[in-house]
């Protein structure tokens, strides 16, 4: 390298420099540098860690496949890289290793081995066994005509498929594009479980553009891509077995959205002669509509199929008297239900069924997937890991055992937890409410059922008075559970009855003391209701009970134990000597929350350079800053400049965020914060009518008689926009307001620079001096 | 809207690839995508400039020009979707600048725009036509845009890097390693920088490592963001490399 800033050459590589310097060195050395120097376990060029690529196999919506060659072992791969624009919310490339590696341990003759799961500048892959003889999608015309042979690779196939099962992991994307041959001309399946990853979260056009046209795709998988079970891998089956005999998918369209309506609404047809009818019945009971009429597992679909090859009777009956009546039932509910009563009544008189209900025996591998999901659950939820953790291994529990209440029950808290915590997407939402549905309906007195319910009112809904009555329902059922405790506490506090709320909260880590979320809540509780003291004996023992090897979890604690300082002592200097601890690396604060945590300790102080300065060169371009509001950088940047006076800067910062904002709040119009945000912009930019609508409205979303815990931020919030507009004695009014309820503004925070337009109001002076 | 942090929550942030998720939304009004868009051309508009001043165009032109075709990339669709190459970002920014050029599509729109807010300051402008003055070197235009472009996206992992270095209070041992990041600097030794910063020989060199590939690493991230696909951000290296190596030869180096 060579800094030469009046020669126009680089002396070590020759290239022409006047163009540009790059803070005094050669652009050409510098790349020339990149190219030299081994990223962690990679060499520059075609490689990909361990993998030197030798070609694309396919590229698909979804990724790249390459053939590849691995150094240690050496061997040929297949190495499937996601695209990283696909793993598109949070936490969604730790789901898709999680998910890689559990079909990594599907160790079946005909399952593809995937060999590694691992991580290339941020894009997931996986390595498997190379497959020399392609897909099946290029071999369907070879099974044209030979319907001994569809039946016999369909046999291999659904055995597969049904062992998966049994480990509570279910496809959901066969066709024949998952189904490789190796150069012996063996029929392997891949990709389990891996379309779950990739769809997008309850969006179906995405989830198609991904996946592709669905030729093979069940039904109801439309409907509620979540909510598929083993019946649909069934019909994924019959579907590919159907091709093979007809030549063409059942379903087909010009447009994805058309294919789908046609597999739901249209019975397929198999016209072919030469297909004996035993094998047609087989094919179209894995294809029909109402998953109780398909075959109940895989490996049924199997038996029926070996037994076939055998030439044996087979199980499965042409579509009968039983079935079409079914079928009227489902078209013809009303004059059905008549009919239903009338039969119902008949079958009562004649042959009394035995009282009461007789539990199935349980499975024992859902019970140990649901203990270890309920102990991750216990597992500090500071980030989402754990509780996707949970949600993944109660799903697998669910799958393996569909009528397992408890799991159905704690699978809905994990999604209200996850909505509540980390990501308020309507997913979440549903499964919260239709889970807990599943659980009353399958066992209407259980004390979880009742919790989970309770959970999903409060959390997702905020529907305080109702969730409180499940929480009755679940104390009475299960009076020594400190979950319900922890959920009511959370719903009182909510109601303003903080007595009460933190009474529970007590009870909670009394009956549990060694639950770090329940010491923490607690904490929290005590914070906002600014017992301070107490806080800081709850965030303590919080903070003891950390594992020492969670240090983002020890961190979070850490942070909030010198937050509690702050408030007891108005003093930065805890939390300052957190952040500028030269160990607190990315790993520990993924987030970027000390990034946050500086700017906003800077803007505190005034130093707003320095609060800038925070900011600028990280990376991200959106920041979470509170209760799930986000924020474009410029927003930051933009309050810097309006803090120094310099509205011209500040003015086209603004004008962005505010279209984000508006942006935000179009996806969750009745979301409190984004209003509350939205406002905020509206009111720097001096948009006065508009900023008061949107605070007020956000108060109207969470008014304090509805949330006695959160309503006073927006009250606070709406002082602001006032305070920002001029409207000095609204703005004071509603402080006066907040400052005199239990979770309202701490005096401390009337010293930040946001509140410096009311600086010279009397009434103002006054109640910042009464601290 | 001050509020003081509690405990470690809030959904974590998954650095995806900005030019993927452009090209992955269906529509320009999609927010994220336009804001992805919108930071794309934000960071590598110099290279456009500097593409235009080498196609001859007079400062004032070429500044017009820039800023209409950005702010036009930025509000109009069809811009967009008439790019035949949406490989990669540099390969589609010029696909379109060219069309543009082409159609002159700009001169009709400057007229009707102007006034508008403009997408770079003047200031900003300065900055890069100083970069022009005296430019000597026989660079194509299309060189000369890969070259910017380089400039670009090594200076902002060069940033990036140091400010890595300073978030751990070691601006120090940033500034006295770093003339080692463009390979070895013959007039100051191991030895010497080991003696400035009071650390042994070994040391120094396990640093100086860690720094080439915390270097090497920003960069690949910068790439990452204007490319679809991992395996691209060596081709990548490797094109925008060859782009020196020919003014090399050029040269007659």
């Amino acid at each position: 390298m060579e800094i030469l800033a009046q020669k126009k050459i680089c002396e070590t590589c020759g290239s022409s420099l006047d163009l540009d310097m790059v803070s005094g060195f050669c652009p050409g050395c510098l790349l020339e540098t990149v190219l030299d120097t081994e990223p962690p376990r990679r060499t520059s060029g075609n490689r990909i860690e361990d993998y030197e690529l030798l070609g694309e196999i396919a590229r698909g919506g979804m990724g790249v496949v390459y053939r590849a060659k691995q150094r240690t072992p050496s061997r040929l791969v297949a190495l499937k890289m996601i695209l990283p624009v696909h793993i598109n919310s949070g936490g969604a490339v730790q789901r898709f290793r999680a998910e890689a590696e559990t079909a990594a341990s599907l160790d079946h003759e005909a399952i593809l081995p995937i060999y590694a799961v691992g991580e290339h500048d941020g894009a997931p892959f996986y390595t498997m066994k190379l497959a020399e003889g392609g897909t099946l999608a290029a071999r369907l015309g070879d099974y044209e005509d030979k319907p001994r042979e569809a039946a016999g690779l369909i046999a291999r196939l659904a055995r597969a498929v049904a062992f998966a099962h049994q480990h509570g992991i279910l496809h959901r994307d066969l066709k024949p594009a998952n189904v490789l041959f190796d150069s012996a001309g063996r029929a392997y399946v891949s990709d389990f479980g891996l379309a779950k990853c990739l769809q997008g979260e309850g969006d179906l056009t995405q989830t198609l553009a991904i996946l592709g046209t669905p030729f093979y795709m069940a039904p109801e998988q439309a409907h509620d891509s979540k909510a598929v079970t083993a019946a649909a891998d069934v019909y994924g089956l019959g579907a590919i077995l159907f091709h093979l005999l007809e030549g063409r998918p059942p379903a087909e369209g010009k447009t994805p959205m058309e294919v789908l309506h046609r597999a739901s609404s249209e019975t397929p047809r198999l016209t072919k002669r030469a297909v004996p009818r035993d094998l047609q019945t087989i094919c179209l009971k894995c294809l029909e509509k109402e998953t109780d009429a398909r075959y109940a597992s895989a490996a049924e679909l199997a038996d029926d199929l070996e037994r076939f090859c055998a030439d044996q009777p087979i199980r499965a009956r042409p579509i009968g008297l039983t079935n079409r009546s079914w079928r009227w039932v489902r078209r013809n509910p009303v004059m059905a239900g008549l009919a239903i009563c009338l039969l119902a009544l008949l079958i009562v008189l004649v042959a009394q069924p035995p009282r009461g209900e007789k539990k199935p025996p349980r499975n024992a591998q859902a019970e140990a997937l649901y203990s270890k999901a309920s102990e991750l659950m216990r597992q500090p939820a500071a980030e989402p890991g754990p509780l996707q953790g949970a949600q993944h291994l109660f799903e697998r529990s669910i799958v393996l055992d569909p009528k397992f209440a408890p799991a159905h029950a704690r699978l809905s808290r994990v999604h209200a937890l996850l909505y509540a915590f980390f990501s308020p997407e309507e997913i979440h939402k549903q499964r919260a409410k239709s889970e807990a549905e599943e659980a009353l309906r399958l066992d209407p007195k259980s004390g979880d059922a009742h919790l989970a319910l309770g959970t999903y009112l409060s959390r997702v809904e905020r529907d305080y008075d109702p969730a409180l009555k499940e929480f009755d329902l679940a104390q009475a059922a299960s009076p020594n559970d400190p979950y319900v405790y922890h959920g009511r506490a959370h719903a009182l506090l909510r109601r303003g009855k903080f007595k009460e709320g933190i009474a529970d909260y007590e009870r909670a880590t009394e009956l549990d003391p060694t639950n770090w979320n329940l010491f923490d809540a607690l904490g929290n509780a005590y914070l906002t209701l600014r017992m301070y003291s107490a806080a800081e004996r709850a965030k303590k023992q919080s903070f003891e009970l950390v594992d020492k090897k969670l240090a983002a979890a020890r961190f979070g604690q850490e942070e909030s134990w010198a937050s509690v300082y702050f408030y007891l002592t108005g003093s930065l200097e805890k939390l300052d000597a957190l952040l500028e601890r030269p160990s607190l690396t990315r790993e520990l604060d993924p987030e970027g929350l000390s990034v946050q945590e500086r700017f906003f300790d800077r803007m505190f102080e005034r130093k707003y350079a320095d609060a800038e300065k925070a900011i600028a060169s990280y990376p991200a371009a959106i920041f979470d800053i509170w209760n799930g509001a986000r924020v474009t950088k410029g927003f930051l940047l933009g309050i810097v400049a309006i803090a120094q006076g310099d509205m011209d800067k500040a003015r086209p910062l603004f004008e962005a965020e505010a279209r984000f904002a508006e942006q935000e709040l179009r996806e969750m119009p009745n979301s409190a914060t984004r209003q509350a945000q939205l406002g905020t912009v509206y009111a720097y930019l001096g948009r006065k009518a508009e900023a008061i609508a949107a605070g007020e409205r956000a108060v109207e979303l969470m008014p304090v008689s509805k949330d006695a815990y959160e309503g006073p931020g927006f009250l606070v919030n709406l002082a602001e926009i006032y305070a920002r507009l001029g409207e000095h004695q609204k703005a004071i009014a509603l402080l006066e307001k907040s400052l005199a309820m239990p979770a309202g503004i701490h005096r401390a925070e009337l010293n930040a620079w946001n509140w410096d337009p009311l600086g010279d109001e009397p009434r103002f002076q006054n109640l910042v001096q009464r601290q | 809207m001050f509020e003081c942090q509690l405990g470690g929550e809030g959904p974590e942030r998954f650095q995806e690839t900005a030019w993927s998720i452009v090209l992955a939304a269906g529509n320009a009004s999609e927010p994220r995508a336009q804001q992805a868009l919108a930071e794309l051309c934000r960071m590598y508009w110099p290279p456009v400039y500097a593409y235009l001043r080498r196609r001859g165009y007079n400062r004032e032109d070429a500044q017009d020009l820039t800023q209409n075709f950005f702010q036009h990339m930025l509000q109009d669709e069809t811009l967009r979707r008439a790019s035949p190459d949406r490989g990669r970002f540099r390969s589609f920014l010029l696909g379109a600048l060219n069309r543009v050029i082409a159609d002159e599509w700009a001169h009709q729109h400057a007229q009707r725009r102007g006034g508008n807010a403009a997408f770079i300051s003047m200031d900003d402008f300065a900055a890069e036509e100083a970069r022009h003055r005296g430019l000597t070197s026989d660079l194509s235009p299309g060189e000369t845009l890969d070259a910017r472009w380089a400039g670009v996206l090594l200076q902002r992992a060069l940033e990036k890097v140091k400010a890595e270095f300073a978030a751990e209070g070691k601006e120090k041992t940033f500034e006295a390693l770093s003339p080692f990041l463009a390979g070895e600097k013959p007039e100051v030794t191991y030895q010497e920088v080991a003696q400035r910063l009071g650390l042994a020989l070994a040391a120094v060199k396990t640093h100086i490592h860690r720094l080439r590939r915390e270097f090497a690493s920003a960069v690949r991230r910068e790439i990452m963001q204007t490319v679809t696909a991992p395996h691209e951000v060596d081709e990548e290296l490797r094109q925008l490399r060859g782009v020196f190596a020919r003014a090399a030869e050029k040269q007659g180096l």
